[in-house]
């Protein structure tokens, strides 16, 4: 059964540059739309629904409108359509906000595959395979580690700060309080930074040149050879956009 | 041991285990505080027309103070870690991941050359900072957006102006609090 998170993370990480690459250097609707309709189909083989790519899709809908409308306004690609005033309206928008919309797709949803679907300690162990000495490939999982914790540290400063009875309703409000929220956080921050590094070095982080893991990682002969025909398929791209 | 010394004053670099795991959390912090800054943005006209004036403000002065604090690779770790979290919400993280390294790269140049103390190399390392960083967005948001590119370059001109100073004078007040508290030495 095909699951992406038993993929080797050298593979999708390949796969995801692949994808980001492609659609940064194709012009072509057809070409951007098979490759967001691969990403989801994938999705959907490994996890069996499009859930976690809901609030995405939410963002991307707003910054995709947001893109159509300035590209109404603004475009002036194709023939002129409607003109009044400083107002001027050519055909090219749709085709431009179209190939726009496919290119974040694929740049958001493959790179948010590639997050979700990859454990930080295999990320770790990818970036220890490429010579990144462990004390700072280990800061990957760090990073996985401390962020719920953060944002929890965030979530009891807003409470604090409502049952003081700050409002906190408004834009201007939350302007006006945002030193208030931000500034505590950065001195939690600096206290837990402190906290952590001291229990790590305790417990002999970066005492040694190298480090076991429970699980570790290997590229299996056929997902190295997806990698080559990945980059040969990024190669034919490239050549077939440049000439 | 005079080398050292020189070294120790003014180096670019500073590897300690506090100062990673301080740019790992404060990068979360970075975050953080661009994801409010963000949401602030877009309730307002500016944010609308996808200008992040506020959001820009807070990237900025957070680029600039991180590296001052934790140094090299310190900076790059925390301008990095928010490029990269930055997947989740926007799809210009292909061009944070340069803009932010530059930048960071950029303020460990200027505080390696100045002190820090005047008003002048703040003004200095934040004008890098977000011509820099704006420079590259701009490029993002023809290539990645499809904006047209003379909306990409005004909108990069406007969240420059606006900016610069504001960053430039919440950096200053910052670092200046931080050297009286000890906590930069």
């Amino acid at each position: 059964m095909f699951r992406l998170n038993k993929l080797d993370p050298r593979l999708k990480l390949t796969w995801c540059l692949f994808l980001v690459l492609t659609a940064l250097m194709s012009r072509s609707i057809l070409l951007n739309g098979i490759l967001l309709g691969v990403i989801l189909i994938s999705e959907l083989l490994s996890e069996k629904s499009l859930k976690s790519f809901k609030m995405l899709s939410v963002v991307l809908l707003i910054i995709g409108s947001q893109v159509l409308v300035i590209n109404l306004i603004f475009g002036r690609e194709g023939e002129l359509l409607y003109s009044w005033g400083i107002l001027e309206i050519y055909s090219g928008f749709v085709a431009t906000a179209i190939l726009a919309f496919l290119r974040i797709g694929i740049i958001s949803f493959s790179a948010y595959q590639f997050g979700i679907h990859t454990d930080p300690m295999d990320m770790a162990q990818m970036l220890i395979h490429w010579r990144i000495p462990y004390r700072y490939a280990m800061l990957v999982p760090m990073v996985a580690r401390f962020f719920p914790v953060m944002i929890g540290e965030y979530q009891s400063i807003c409470n604090s700060q409502s049952a003081r009875g700050v409002p906190n309703d408004t834009v201007g409000e939350k302007i006006r309080n945002l030193p208030a929220s931000i500034l505590p956080l950065m001195y939690r921050a600096m206290r837990i930074s402190n906290d952590a590094a001291l229990s790590v070095e305790l417990r002999g982080y970066g005492r040694h040149a190298s480090r076991n893991f429970q699980k570790k990682i290997n590229l299996h002969p056929l997902e190295g050879m997806t990698i080559v025909c990945l980059i040969i398929g990024f190669g034919g791209v490239l050549i077939k956009t440049i000439l | 041991m005079q080398n050292e010394q020189a070294i120790g004053k003014r180096s670019i670099f500073k590897t300690d285990t506090k100062s990673l795991i301080g740019a790992v959390v404060m990068g979360i912090v970075f975050v953080i505080a661009c994801q409010i800054t963000g949401q602030i943005d877009n309730m307002l006209p500016w944010g609308k027309m996808g200008m992040l004036l506020i959001n820009g403000t807070v990237w900025a002065f957070f680029t600039g103070i991180l590296t001052l604090l934790y140094k090299q690779p310190g900076g790059l770790i925390a301008a990095e870690v928010e490029a990269l979290i930055s997947i989740m919400y926007t799809p210009l993280w292909p061009t944070f991941i340069f803009a932010n390294g530059i930048a960071s790269i950029w303020v460990s140049f200027v505080a390696v050359k100045c002190d820090m103390t005047k008003w002048s190399h703040h003004i200095l390392a934040q004008g890098g900072v977000c011509v820099l960083g704006n420079a590259i967005v701009g490029v993002g948001l023809v290539f990645i957006l499809g904006l047209p590119v003379g909306v990409a370059a005004v909108s990069s001109l406007i969240t420059i102006a606006v900016t610069w100073p504001l960053a430039t004078l919440a950096q200053k007040k910052v670092y200046d609090a931080l050297m009286k508290s000890g906590m930069v030495k």
